[in-house]
């Protein structure tokens, strides 16, 4: 790399030998982000030279993970007209099914109104999550669906596939990682929602394994080392007794581990937004989405669920690759809804 | 009771094959085991999901009363109450498997402290290898799967407090002590014109928990004189079939104590024996340094009228009277065990013959089944 002012040369850069990037997104982000550049340095590096780049790679990789054959197990009868459409991605991990199910199970509610679809979202474990998943029917007669195409697709991807293939008038988007440890949440957070028009998505209180709050609405914060604007969970670890949330209230967004959304809200609004890494921000943009059809979100805390939050502990190893995603992704964030951020008020900001 | 069918956990050195094979009239064999020790995951799915159902479907039974869930995993609960919408099911607990998962003694592994308490952060620091996180899931699991089960019957109202303070709602455990067969009281050990009540047996496995160790070292630490005073009798394993680094350790100790007839190795027994060892003795000692649920040798040897010195924790503590019908002494501690040993061999033989009159008989085995059969006939 040099830069040249059309007489003298100056080099920038060297690499010892020119590289293809590969076609996978997260590669080829990989690849690039190793071209180093200073930290604080890094979000601007994005604006002007990575957001020119990956968006093709991006886009070449939906077309083609929407060309996959879709494939699909059924086991036992689902509601025929339901209520909600409850989705989980699996991805790496997917121990928590069994106690998924087992809560689904003893839910009067939801085995009445739910039908349940988990999208496979990696190749290495569909089968184990198929025998997993007959075994644990059998023991519960719980009805529920796998779906799968065979690749990796990640976040966005793979929760609008489970969307386009499931029923419910409402959707909730479930993580893998949260769990319910007792009946009536989602009737619950189907009152709320279907309480005023104007509401866009409501979400549950997401609270530790040792009841230490995880969320209860997102804010945006401004991180001056890395020039981006991130999204926050305030007073995560606090004792929520402490907080003074009772009954629903509006927050600026919700995170992707539980929103339940009207499915005609949620495809008016083009569902999840496929164009950030991975999937980091996809939350903040869909909240943003509806925040700009003057909709609003709204956590529910007498719906409350445990979320064990591992995943976000476990890229240790890759963390400044890790890092420079999210700064990516943040730039993008900030870019797409620039005059949304700047006309947050200090009740969405920390 | 119309019928009663038994189903027991088999292992013919095949593995898992799942199979239930009928061993006698109303008597089958289940080769069944686990698959993940850590969650308690059925090995076989088939022969859980498949044979298992079979078995219930052609049995129809109305009560179903499981003995324990170890080395047949914990999914069975739920498969009984989808296949038996309205039996009864009813589980005795017998230690604190589903709790903690150092093989459920609830003591910490590597410096064998007592556990008071277990949660996800304590038993992540006991096993560093599964995070917070992981236990709270395998809580989860176990008692999802638990939520089948109609009434729970702990041996102990100490083993009932732990499982209630972990998540079993209290009305659903009910204490009723293990049965043990009646038997005819053993004379009294005679005594020679000044001797004294000065012969301790131990009774039951050797492992790490059951204090042994303790017991063998408090000897150690005694005079020879003292040691000549007393007589230690232990009815265990053969020594030489002891398994692990317990065996080198109990050798290293027993060897001159043996040879001075301190200590009397002497061996297996079979349960219709325990009468016959227990009358050579004064006392059963039960030097256990795990809480114990129910130990089947205080009743035992209640029921042999034998005061108890035991570990003063736990189940132990519970079944016997600190002075009364037996002597607490502080669990692990060689020097007060050395100290409980001098003095109660050196006593008054009248002081053991109050503690002897003081004893309880165990509750007979008729009126222990009228406790089960009554639990079994409440409507759920």
């Amino acid at each position: 790399l040099i830069a040249t002012d059309g007489w003298s040369v100056a080099p920038l850069a060297k690499s010892s030998e020119a590289k293809i990037l590969p076609y996978s997104p997260a590669e080829a982000a990989r690849l690039l982000f190793g071209v180093p550049t200073e930290s604080s340095m890094f979000a601007e590096r994005c604006k002007v030279i990575d957001s020119g780049i990956l968006p093709q790679f991006i886009e070449d990789n939906e077309l083609c993970y929407k060309g996959y054959e879709v494939l699909d197990e059924c086991l036992g009868v689902r509601p025929s007209d339901p209520i909600v459409s409850i989705l989980i991605r699996l991805c790496r991990r997917f121990d928590t099914l069994e106690s998924q199910i087992l809560e689904f199970a003893r839910d009067e509610f939801i085995r009445r109104n739910v039908e349940v679809v988990y999208v496979i979202d990696d190749p290495d474990i569909i089968d184990d999550v198929r025998v997993l998943a007959r075994k644990v029917h059998k023991l519960t007669n719980f009805p529920l669906r796998l779906v799968w195409n065979g690749t990796n697709g990640g976040f966005s991807l793979a929760n609008n596939l489970a969307a386009a293939h499931s029923r419910g008038r409402l959707l909730l988007f479930l993580s893998s990682e949260v769990i319910p440890v007792s009946p009536s949440w989602l009737e619950t957070l189907v009152g709320t929602i279907q309480s005023a028009s104007q509401i866009g998505a409501v979400g549950a209180r997401l609270v530790l394994p040792n009841g230490g709050l995880q969320h209860a609405g997102m804010r945006l914060s401004y991180d001056r080392d890395l020039s981006v604007w991130r999204s926050r969970h305030p007073f995560k670890g606090i004792d929520p007794s402490l907080l003074d949330q009772t009954g629903p209230f509006g927050v600026l967004a919700l995170t992707s581990a539980c929103i339940l959304m009207q499915r005609r809200v949620f495809e008016s609004i083009g569902g999840w937004d496929t164009g950030y890494l991975i999937g980091d921000f996809a939350d903040s943009d869909l909240c943003f989405k509806l925040l700009s059809r003057g909709m609003s979100c709204y956590l529910d805390p007498r719906s409350t669920l445990i979320h064990l939050e591992r995943d976000s502990f476990e890229d240790k190893r890759n963390k400044s690759y890790r890092q420079k995603i999210t700064v990516y992704n943040a730039v993008r964030h900030q870019t797409k809804w620039s005059s949304l951020i700047e006309g947050l008020d200090d009740s969405s900001v920390l | 009771v119309e019928q009663s069918i038994f189903l027991a956990r088999h292992d013919r050195g095949r593995g898992a094959s799942g199979e239930i094979v009928l061993f006698r009239a109303d008597e089958y064999l289940w080769e069944q085991s686990i698959s993940d020790w850590f969650r308690l995951v059925t090995a076989n799915d088939d022969g859980l999901l498949i044979r298992f159902g079979e078995f219930l479907q052609a049995i129809q039974p109305t009560v179903i009363h499981v003995h324990h869930y170890l080395h047949l995993g914990m999914e069975m609960m739920q498969l009984m109450r989808v296949a038996c919408p309205t039996a009864k099911i009813i589980l005795t607990l017998h230690e604190y498997v589903a709790i903690c998962f150092n093989h459920g003694q609830m003591i910490k592994p590597r410096s064998n402290q007592l556990c008071l308490r277990g949660g996800f952060e304590e038993c992540h620091m006991c096993f560093p290898s599964y995070a917070p996180e992981d236990f709270w899931l395998r809580k989860h699991r176990l008692q999802s799967y638990l939520r089948a089960v109609d009434q729970f019957i702990a041996p102990s109202e100490f083993l009932r407090q732990r499982y209630i303070s972990w998540g079993i709602p209290s009305e659903k455990i009910t204490v009723i002590e293990n049965c043990i067969r009646r038997r005819d009281i053993p004379p009294v050990r005679p005594l020679p014109e000044g001797g004294r009540r000065n012969r301790f047996g131990f009774f039951g496995q050797v492992t790490p928990f059951k204090g042994l160790e303790v017991l063998l070292g408090a000897v150690v630490t005694l005079r020879r004189e003292e040691q000549r005073d007393l007589v230690i009798e232990i009815n265990a394993d053969k020594l030489e079939d002891l398994a692990g680094e317990l065996r080198p350790r109990i050798q290293s100790v027993i060897g001159s104590l043996e040879f001075s007839g301190t200590v009397l190795w002497r061996g297996p027994y079979e349960p219709d024996h325990v009468g016959s060892r227990m009358a050579s003795v004064d006392w059963v000692v039960v030097p256990s340094t795990w809480w114990e649920n129910s130990p089947m040798v205080i009743q035992e040897a209640f029921a042999c009228g034998r005061p108890v010195i035991c570990s003063g924790i736990g189940g132990m503590a519970e079944k016997v009277r600190d002075g009364v019908d037996g002597v607490h002494v502080e669990p692990g501690n060689i020097v007060a065990w050395a100290d409980t040993l001098r003095r109660l061999s050196t006593d008054d033989p009248a002081i053991w013959d109050q503690f002897r009159a003081a004893i309880k008989l165990p509750c007979p085995p008729t009126e222990c089944a009228a406790r089960h059969l009554q639990i079994a006939n409440e409507r759920n």
